[in-house]
């Protein structure tokens, strides 16, 4: 096995490797933890993987097989997504993650449109992880009008995104 | 309507543990393919978001951090412990163990060695003046120069850097060529000093970062596909023979590499690029590049709207990582 190119396959692709995770579990704290045991077996299977392959599909193979384990090891009120389901949204989802760096690019190019309000909510829930309910209270504005603006700010970028995608794809 | 119905289910299994939401959340991607590519989608983005919106804070992070450690004796030799193919492996996997180890910003803001300081870039903002960039390779600390480009002066008052055409910057005027480059040589030697770059318990990492614009032009029908660049290298040589040996050099005397680079279409939004790379302890010279490429070698053409603005660089001091292969 050539291990500087599996080190740097590894690393340039495990940011598509998480959001594969996170799509398929829907939840951070869980896809951390997958991702952490895909990366050890990725390392225990590393002789089998031929550096002239594509590194991704190989991966999300892996990655796959972690989650299945993941969902029988959890209880099923834990989680966000039924079994079936997740395999129902496999091939959307590996489409999806194929795509991170080209969707992550779009996404900073979008986030420039947001106004400072816009950005300083989203910081909150997603990097400082505040609870919705903890955002509004600081802020004196009610959890509905929290949500509803999240969810407003989530349409535009993904609408963004979208137009990004097809602009330069 | 049916991604307003998913993310406002997918609020409510998340921020209220709901049963019937989740139950109905499900049911919406058993039964309708639309709604499972949303989703997909949806979450992939949000991954992209949380990602980028923690480097962000990184980057705040090191805003706010500023001070510089004071002067203590080398622990160590200096002494070059990886050829910088291998250092720039070891560079992304210690990314990688990072990124697993979920430490990100806490690590950064807890840690007692985390230290950033900017190192000084002439006339990185392109204000102090105007007119046409040396052409040639430069062979001192502090001067820009390279292929043909030029300082202009916007509406505003705002001096920007104009990469005009593609070339050689050390053969001929028509030579082949696939970008337009332009240098400069930063003195690193008093970074050595001041900051412990021989301490086995540390690593430093220099960050280059300019602001990209492409505004369309004219000619942008008959250009091929453009992308900005910025790259650093590092070497342990004095400035003219850097300049006298480029790029030769990069291959037979470099000691580290960065290079990030981003496709530009016309008229798209700035965008700040930023390339990173270990500074090796023997490291005395960083070249810095900020460059347009159209990836094809071809007789030099005239580029149009490309421009930049606000080169940076910075050094971020920080705890050296475990690496370890693990077969």
């Amino acid at each position: 096995m050539d291990e500087t190119r599996f080190i740097e396959a590894l690393t340039r692709h495990q940011p598509a490797l998480e959001a594969f995770c996170h799509a398929n579990l829907a939840n951070r704290e869980d896809a951390r933890e997958v991702l952490q045991a895909t990366c050890v077996k990725l390392w225990q299977k590393a002789a089998d993987w031929d550096a002239d392959t594509e590194f991704l599909p190989w991966a999300f193979t892996v990655a796959r097989f972690t989650i299945l384990s993941h969902y029988r090891d959890q209880k099923r009120d834990r989680l966000v997504f039924d079994e079936d389901v997740t395999r129902a949204m496999a091939d959307e989802i590996e489409e999806a993650a194929t795509a991170f760096d080209n969707r992550r690019e779009a996404l900073a190019k979008c986030m420039k449109k947001l106004d400072q309000r816009s950005w300083t909510l989203l910081h909150d829930h997603y990097t400082v992880s505040q609870s919705l309910r903890k955002i509004a209270e600081t802020s004196g504005r009610s959890l509905s009008a929290i949500k509803m603006t999240l969810l407003r700010i989530r349409q535009q970028l993904s609408a963004c995104i979208e137009r990004e995608m097809r602009t330069d794809p | 309507m049916m991604e307003e119905r998913l993310l406002n289910l997918l609020q409510s299994v998340r921020d209220d543990s709901d049963e019937p939401s989740r139950t109905e959340l499900n049911e919406l991607l058993r039964q309708h393919p639309e709604a499972r590519t949303i989703m997909s989608r949806t979450l992939v983005d949000e991954q992209a978001l949380v990602s980028h919106l923690r480097d962000q804070s990184i980057v705040s992070i090191l805003d706010a951090e500023g001070d510089v450690a004071p002067k203590k004796p080398p622990k160590r030799p200096a002494k070059r412990l990886l050829v910088w193919p291998q250092q720039i492996a070891v560079a992304l996997m210690a990314g990688a163990i990072a990124g697993l180890l979920g430490v990100g910003v806490v690590w950064a803001v807890n840690s007692p060695k985390f230290q950033v300081r900017e190192i000084h870039v002439a006339n990185g903002d392109f204000e102090s003046f105007s007119g046409l960039v040396d052409i040639g390779f430069p062979s001192h600390f502090g001067q820009w120069g390279g292929n043909p480009a030029e300082v202009i002066e916007e509406a505003d008052g705002n001096r920007i850097l104009r990469l005009l055409k593609t070339g050689n910057v050390n053969g001929e005027s028509n030579d082949f060529a696939s970008n337009c480059s332009v240098f400069q040589l930063v003195d690193l030697s008093s970074l050595g000093q001041q900051w412990e770059t021989t301490d086995p318990e540390t690593q430093v990492t220099l960050n280059l970062s300019a602001s990209f614009r492409r505004k369309a032009a004219p000619t942008d029908t008959q250009l091929p596909k453009l992308a900005g660049s910025c790259r650093i290298y590092l070497f342990n040589l004095k400035p003219e023979t850097i300049a006298k040996e480029w790029p030769r050099v990069v291959r037979e005397h470099g000691v580290g590499f960065g290079k990030k680079e981003i496709k530009f279409a016309p008229g798209a939004e700035p965008a700040t690029i930023t390339a990173s790379c270990l500074l090796e302890s023997d490291a005395t010279v960083a070249l810095i590049v900020v460059a347009a490429s159209t990836k094809s070698r071809a007789a030099p053409i005239e580029l149009g709207g490309y421009f930049v603005d606000d080169v940076q660089l910075t050094a971020i001091r920080q705890p050296a990582l475990p690496i370890r292969f693990v077969r």
